[in-house]
C-alpha cells in the first residue's frame, strides 16, 4: 500500500512537472477510493472503489471557417480492486461540415438522446452502471460509441442519425466487485457469482427528428439495434446471457413552465427477439412515460415520475418460468433530487433519490465537492440501496452501500 | 407694436439667456434607456474575450475564461447571446447560449461536451452568481429597464466625468436582492460608470465600476469592470478582443453551434 502510494505521489509529481501546451492539451489526476459498508460478498473485504486515474483532451482545429475538429480524450487508470493498469481511450474524433447544413462526427464518441436525469428511455446508447454505482465522476456513466453521427440542420426539422457499425453493450456490473441478483438460482450472488455475457456483433441506427414549437422543443426518436442490458438467457445451464435485440420509437418535449423546466419523454421498445411475449428468456416489449420537473439553479428541486408497462403481459405471466419473481404489469417510480451550489459555486451538494413504491426499493446517491482551487477538488458521495426483493433493479444491490472520496488535481 | 416688439425681444432674450436645460428635467426613463444601449446593444453584433478574476474575502483566486458572442435582433429588445468557456478545465468547453426577451422569460441551454448534455436552464434566477463571480446573470446580458422605476437624483463629477445620478427601484421587490441601486451615468457616452447596490435593510452591500473606457471601432466600450462587496470579495473582469459588427449570422445561436464550436467567430 506505501509502495503503491509513493508510485502514485511520483506520478502526480511527474505530471505537474510536464509543461502545458496552452488551450490545447488539458486534463487531470484523480484518486479515488470508496469504502464498502454494506455486506460483503466480494472479492474485496472493505472497499469496492481504489483508483488512480490520468486523463488529458487533446483538440486541434484544422480550419475554423467549417470547425474540422480533431478531439482526443484518453487516459490511464491504475486500479487497485482488480490489481490492472490499463490504457483507454474514450474518444477520439472527427467533426467536419461538408455541407451549409450537414455536420458529421466520426470516431469514438459521447451519444446522449433524451431530457430525462439520470432514467434513460430515449438514450439507447450504452453505459457504465459499473462506475455508477462505485463512485466514480458521474461522466463515467456515459460509455463512448464507435459512431459516425450525421446532423442535418433543414428549415422545418433538424434531423440527427447515429450508425454504430458495432454494438457495444453497458458496462455491466462485474461480480467480483459488486453483488447481484442472479435468475439461474434466484439469489444474489457476489464473487461465487459467474455468467457469461455473449455480445453479438452487428450494427445499430437511429434518427432523432427534432425542432423548436415556440419555446419548447420537440423531438421524435426511431432506433434499431440491441438492448443495452443481457435482457435474454441464451443457455440456462451454462449461464449464458446475451443481448436482445430492440427496436426503440421515442418521443420527448421540453420547456419552460411557471419559472422551472417541465419535460415529457417517453419510449416503446419493442423486443424484437420476444414479438408476442412468450418467451419467458427473453425480456417482453415495454411502454415507458417520464414527466418532469426541476425549478431554480443554485438551489435546484427536481422530480420526475416514470411509468413503465410490459406489454402482452397475459403472455408473460402465462409463460413465466416455475419459481421466477413475477414482476408486476405496471412499474411506478419516483425519483427527487436537489442540488444546491454555495460559497460562490465552489462547494456543490448533490442528492438523487430513486424510489419505487411498486418494487418496494430505493436507491440514493449524494456527493459533497469542494473546489479547493481551479486546479484542485475534492469529492465525499455516497451510494446507498435498499429494497424488499432480491430481484429488483436497485432490491439487487443492497449489499453494495458504499462511501468514497476523490481528489482531482486538474491542469 | 413697439410695446409687443419689446415685450417679445424681451421674452426672447430672457429664453435665450436662460441656462441650457437642465439634466434635472430631462427624463430619467430615457437616460437609462440609452445607457442600456450603450452598454447592451452597441453596434449590431459583437464579440468579446473575457478573463474574469474572481477573489474572495480571504484573497484566493479563480480565473474564468470565456468568450462572448452578441447579436441584437432589435435594439432595446431581442437579443442573443453566445458564451464559451476556455478555462478552467473543469469548464472549458461549455457552451451558454441565451435567447433574450424583453417581455417573456429568456430561454438558456447549458452545453456539457463531456457527456454530451444540452441542458435547459431556468430565467428566474437573474440575480444569482454568473459562474461563480460577484457578478449576476442580470450584469452579464442587462437588467430591462422596464423591470425598475427610475429617480432622478442629481448631476455629480465623478473623477474627470460628469454624470448623471439615477435611483432605481425594483417594481416587483421579491424577484431581486437588492431594495434599490443608484447608478452614475456618462452623460457623453451614456455608459455606467459606477453602480451601488443597497440591500433590503438599506445598506450598501455591492458596488460596480467600470474602471477602464476605451474607443473601439468609434464605440465607448467599458473593458474592465470590478464587481466588489463590501467586506467581501471582488471579481475584475477584463475585456480583449473586442470587436463590433462582424456579421455574426444569426444560425450562430442554435443548438446546431452548442456541440459545433464556431471557431472562426471566437477565434
Amino acid at each position: 500500500m506505501t509502495r503503491s502510494l509513493l508510485a502514485t505521489i511520483s506520478v502526480v509529481v511527474l505530471l505537474l512537472a510536464v509543461p502545458s501546451y496552452g488551450a490545447e492539451l488539458v486534463g487531470f489526476s484523480e484518486l479515488a477510493h470508496g469504502v464498502r459498508i454494506g455486506d460483503d460478498k466480494t472479492k474485496r473485504d472493505g472497499y469496492n472503489l481504489s483508483e488512480f486515474r490520468t486523463q488529458l483532451e487533446y483538440s486541434r482545429v484544422f480550419d475554423d471557417t467549417y470547425s474540422t475538429e480533431l478531439f482526443t480524450k484518453a487516459g490511464f487508470l491504475a486500479d487497485a480492486y482488480n490489481d490492472d493498469a490499463s490504457v483507454y481511450v474514450r474518444e477520439l474524433n472527427l467533426f467536419l461540415s461538408p455541407l451549409d447544413n450537414m455536420d458529421i462526427k466520426v470516431g469514438r464518441q459521447i451519444l446522449t438522446w433524451g431530457v430525462a436525469d439520470l432514467i434513460f428511455i430515449t438514450d439507447v446508447f450504452p453505459k457504465d452502471y459499473e462506475s455508477f454505482f462505485a463512485g466514480r465522476e458521474l461522466e463515467y456513466l456515459k460509455k463512448p460509441s464507435d459512431a459516425i453521427r450525421v446532423w442535418l440542420w433543414l428549415d422545418a426539422v433538424n434531423m440527427d442519425i447515429i450508425l454504430i457499425p458495432r454494438f457495444e453493450p453497458n458496462t455491466s456490473l462485474e461480480p467480483k466487485r459488486f453483488s447481484f441478483y442472479y435468475p439461474f438460482t434466484n439469489t444474489i450472488e457476489g464473487v461465487e457469482g459467474h455468467r457469461t455475457l455473449d455480445v453479438r456483433s452487428g450494427s445499430e441506427k437511429g434518427v432523432r427528428l427534432y425542432r423548436m414549437l415556440g419555446g419548447w422543443e420537440a423531438a421524435l426518436y426511431l432506433f434499431k439495434g440491441f438492448y443495452k442490458q443481457p435482457r435474454g438467457i441464451k443457455d440456462e445451464s451454462k449461464r449464458v446471457f446475451y443481448y436482445p435485440e430492440l427496436t426503440m420509437y421515442g418521443l420527448t418535449l421540453r420547456g419552460q413552465l411557471a419559472g422551472g423546466v417541465a419535460y415529457l419523454e417517453a419510449g416503446l421498445y419493442d423486443s424484437e427477439d420476444d414479438p408476442v411475449g412468450k418467451d419467458p428468456n427473453v425480456v417482453n416489449s415495454m411502454a415507458k412515460y417520464l414527466v418532469g420537473y426541476t425549478r431554480g439553479s443554485d438551489t435546484k428541486v427536481g422530480v420526475q415520475y416514470l411509468l413503465e408497462e410490459i406489454l402482452d403481459y397475459d403472455n408473460y405471466r402465462d409463460y413465466l418460468k416455475a419459481g421466477s419473481p413475477m414482476l408486476k404489469e405496471l412499474t411506478h417510480t419516483i425519483t427527487l433530487s436537489f442540488t444546491k451550489l454555495l460559497l460562490r459555486q465552489t462547494l456543490i451538494i448533490d442528492t438523487f433519490l430513486f424510489y419505487s413504491p411498486t418494487n418496494k426499493e430505493a436507491y440514493f446517491r449524494g456527493s459533497v465537492e469542494y473546489k479547493v482551487s481551479d486546479a484542485l477538488s475534492v469529492t465525499a458521495g455516497t451510494n446507498l440501496f435498499d429494497g424488499s426483493y432480491d430481484h429488483t433493479e436497485f432490491g439487487q444491490l443492497k449489499g453494495n452501500d458504499n462511501l468514497y472520496v476523490r481528489l482531482r488535481y486538474s491542469f | 407694436m413697439v410695446k409687443r416688439a419689446i415685450t417679445t425681444i424681451a421674452l426672447l432674450s430672457i429664453v435665450l439667456l436662460l441656462p441650457p436645460v437642465e439634466a434635472s428635467s430631462q427624463d430619467a426613463d430615457r437616460i437609462i434607456e440609452k445607457s442600456n444601449l450603450a452598454s447592451y446593444y452597441a453596434a449590431d453584433d459583437g464579440k468579446a474575450k473575457a478573463r474574469m478574476e474572481i477573489k474572495d474575502r480571504r484573497g484566493r483566486t479563480r480565473v474564468r475564461e470565456l468568450v462572448m458572442l452578441r447579436k441584437d435582433i432589435e435594439d432595446g429588445g431581442r437579443q442573443n447571446f453566445y458564451i464559451y468557456f476556455t478555462a478552467p478545465t473543469d469548464i472549458k468547453g461549455m457552451v451558454f447560449m441565451v435567447k433574450k426577451f424583453p417581455q417573456r422569460d429568456d430561454d438558456r441551454w447549458l452545453y456539457i461536451p463531456a457527456v454530451d448534455l444540452i441542458k435547459r436552464i431556468v430565467a428566474r434566477d437573474k440575480r444569482l452568481s454568473f459562474a461563480g463571480s460577484h457578478f449576476t446573470y442580470e450584469d452579464v446580458s442587462g437588467r430591462s429597464p422596464q423591470d425598475d422605476t427610475h429617480t432622478f437624483l442629481r448631476e455629480e463629477r465623478l473623477g474627470d466625468k460628469d454624470t448623471y445620478v439615477i435611483k432605481n427601484t425594483p417594481k416587483d421587490k421579491d424577484e431581486v436582492e437588492f431594495s434599490y441601486y443608484i447608478v452614475w451615468i456618462d452623460k457623453k457616452t451614456y455608459l455606467p460608470l459606477k453602480a451601488e447596490y443597497y440591500d433590503k435593510k438599506g445598506r450598501l452591500y455591492k458596488v460596480l465600476k467600470a474602471e477602464k473606457i476605451e474607443t473601439i471601432e468609434g464605440i465607448p466600450t467599458a473593458v474592465r469592470i470590478k464587481a466588489e462587496e463590501v467586506g467581501g470579495g471582488t471579481t475584475v473582469v477584463e475585456f480583449t478582443d473586442i470587436r463590433y459588427n462582424l456579421g455574426i449570422p444569426d444560425s450562430i445561436f442554435t443548438e446546431r453551434y452548442l456541440r459545433k464550436v464556431p471557431r472562426r467567430w471566437i477565434r
